[in-house]
């Protein structure tokens, strides 16, 4: 039995007389223990999904779904007062903006304070200290730092108080949201090295949404390939970042310097993402795809499954190699 | 690279006492920071350091300033060094509670308009300015004529007559406050609406809020000289306005009885609005220390 299991969700967002068609017939299954890196380049909808996920889209953003199953329990219809009280008790997430997370005017214990208060309201300020000090312990934050404002502490300082933050109700679940971008190499590597340590400790669930396909590569286990709001390719790290079916797949992997398997000449994927207000019709990488054929762009291809891993993509398979 | 990564803190000044050094390195806020306590000093410890009681007649009427009354007598053989010092509790508190009235009706109108949006806030605004187009002085003269001038009212109707910039102030901080992250991370660990705006929009977005409230004292203090003067402050209390409509009949040959009260009243009205200079120096980002 699987820890959440996503069926065709689609998210949209509402501009003034347009609709973005954010993410499409999103579908995803996730196991215990899994640790699912999701890859894409800016505006493929990942960090939408992952706030859709967690019910924080903006006004004008707008999610269905056929299902949301989190521990056995269908959550894509329930109401937001539900929603509230499972929401970072069974789920939660890390934000990318480390710095801007917390109010400034407030002391770092206050405000995780409050967050313990708005679900466990009988807490007292001694529990309450005894376990966040237990929580900053594992990730090497010294228990002065409660006292602190978060103007005083630094980007990495911050992502850790709110990994602390993420992990005060223990949820199996943890939606980390490109907590590595805003950091330095040196502070991303250490953190990395944090959560990896954290995921074991804690038996977490982790889904990772990031754009740097060699952190996917150190640190997941199951990699979905998201483009321009579409899944189109699914499966295990190694075999999906080594062999990758889908060409879009084999193109980033391409980019990117570590993992580009001829060793030299780094490639870019030229062009940019389609119109999300009208999507095309085909495969939505046809217009950047080097192996299309005119059947690409009448029909979009389904996810098929090859055992291991699915691919949306026609000739998937023919052009591994 | 090790898993474990030792990490030192070095802790910088807080955030109150790196306000206070930023508000006390401007000259202006200094300044209307120390009138403001000889002023608050005069107000508390009044019967201790007036000479004389602000009531008591005697036969030397109109005296010019002399070591025995330092800022002379009235009509009535009264001495005005008294009379201004009793004075300094009523213009005082007209100052306070007018500016606080408003000040607590502009944040919570402006911070809930702002915050929620919508129709709330497109109906607030308007409210908004309506009362902003509303000459606030005739509307006070209307209202002390109508229910007569306590000074309770006089207070209050200053407060409920200007909030209104203090809400625009407000509304404005709490537009940009409720698109920052850490709203939605409040909003995602569960904090109720309720919650996040009194505990992070509002704490979040005062500070321009108390910078104005120190202009409006100043404001206040003068609304209610201007209606003493005009023969409409409260009956039995002795303002500073009051005591320059005492003595308007005698100012071609007795000027003390109205220009020392007047300058008392321009003291105040610089002193609040050198302090709301200061706040507003020590709550803007862009100024560094000692500029």
């Amino acid at each position: 039995m699987g820890l959440l299991r996503i069926l065709d969700v689609n998210i949209n967002y509402r501009l003034k007389s347009k609709v973005v068609k954010a993410v499409r017939n999103f579908s995803l299954d996730v196991n215990e223990g899994d640790i699912i890196g999701i890859i894409g380049e800016s505006g493929s909808g990942k960090s939408t999904l992952a706030h859709g996920l967690m019910r924080i889209l903006p006004k004008n953003g707008n999610m269905e779904a056929a299902e949301i199953v989190l521990n056995g329990r269908d959550i894509s219809k329930i109401s937001d007062a539900e929603f509230d009280e499972l929401r970072w008790v069974e789920m939660s997430i890390v934000f990318q903006k480390a710095m801007s997370v917390l109010s400034p005017v407030h002391k770092i214990f206050d405000q995780m304070y409050d967050t313990i208060l708005a679900h466990r309201p009988e807490t007292r300020k001694e529990e309450a200290k005894e376990k966040l000090l237990g929580l900053l312990s594992v990730v090497n934050l010294p228990s002065e730092i409660l006292k602190m404002y978060p103007h005083e502490l630094s980007g990495g300082m911050m992502q850790r108080i709110m990994i602390c933050l993420s992990l005060i109700f223990n949820p199996r679940l943890v939606i980390l949201d490109e907590v590595t971008t805003a950091l330095d190499v040196i502070t991303q590597g250490q953190l990395l090295d944090e959560i990896d340590r954290l995921v074991k400790e804690f038996g977490l669930t982790v889904m990772m949404i990031t754009h740097d396909i060699g952190v996917v590569n150190e640190l997941c286990t199951k990699i979905a390939i998201l483009y321009a709001g579409e899944l189109l390719e699914l499966g295990n790290v190694k075999d999906v970042i080594f062999s990758p079916f889908s060409p879009y797949t084999k193109a980033l992997v391409e980019s990117h310097p570590d993992l580009n398997p001829h060793g030299s000449g780094l490639k870019g994927i030229p062009g940019t993402l389609p119109d999300l207000v009208n999507p095309p019709e085909g495969c939505v990488f046809y217009d950047r795809c080097i192996y299309r054929e005119d059947r690409c762009m009448e029909r979009k291809p389904d996810l098929v499954d090859f055992g291991k891993r699915k691919v949306k993509c026609l000739r998937a398979g023919e052009i591994n190699g | 690279m090790t898993a474990e990564t030792r990490i030192t803190l070095s802790r910088k000044d807080s955030r109150f006492s790196k306000s206070l050094n930023k508000y006390f390195s401007n000259l202006k806020g200094v300044v209307g920071f120390a009138i403001l306590i000889v002023f608050v000093i005069m107000a508390v410890f009044a019967p201790l350091i007036a000479p004389y009681s602000p009531v008591e007649m005697t036969n030397e009427v109109l005296e010019s300033p002399s070591l025995s009354h330092l800022f002379g007598t009235d009509h009535l053989g009264r001495d005005i060094f008294s009379r201004i010092v009793f004075g300094s509790r009523i213009s005082l508190s007209v100052g306070f509670v007018a500016a606080g009235l408003s000040a607590i009706i502009g944040i919570f109108i402006g911070s809930f308009s702002g915050y929620f949006g919508g129709i709330t806030d497109d109906v607030v605004s308007k409210v908004i300015d309506t009362f902003l187009m509303i000459p606030s002085f005739f509307l006070i003269l209307i209202i002390v004529s109508i229910f007569g001038s306590n000074i309770l009212y006089i207070m209050l109707i200053i407060g409920v007559t200007t909030w209104p910039t203090n809400a625009r102030l407000m509304r404005g901080q709490a537009l940009s406050i409720r698109e920052r992250t850490f709203i939605m991370v409040a909003r995602s660990t569960g904090e109720s609406e309720m919650r996040i705006l009194f505990g992070h929009v509002i704490p979040n977005g005062v500070f321009p809020v108390i910078a104005n409230s120190a202009l409006q004292m100043g404001g206040a203090i003068l609304t209610e000289a201007a209606l003493s003067f005009l023969g409409l402050g409260d009956p039995n209390l002795t303002s500073w306005g009051k005591l320059i409509f005492q003595g308007r009949p005698y100012m071609t040959f007795a000027p003390w009885t109205i220009v020392i009260p007047g300058v008392f009243v321009v003291l105040a009205v610089l002193a609040f609005s050198f302090i709301g200079d200061g706040l507003q120096h020590t709550f803007n980002p862009k100024t560094k220390e000692g500029e």
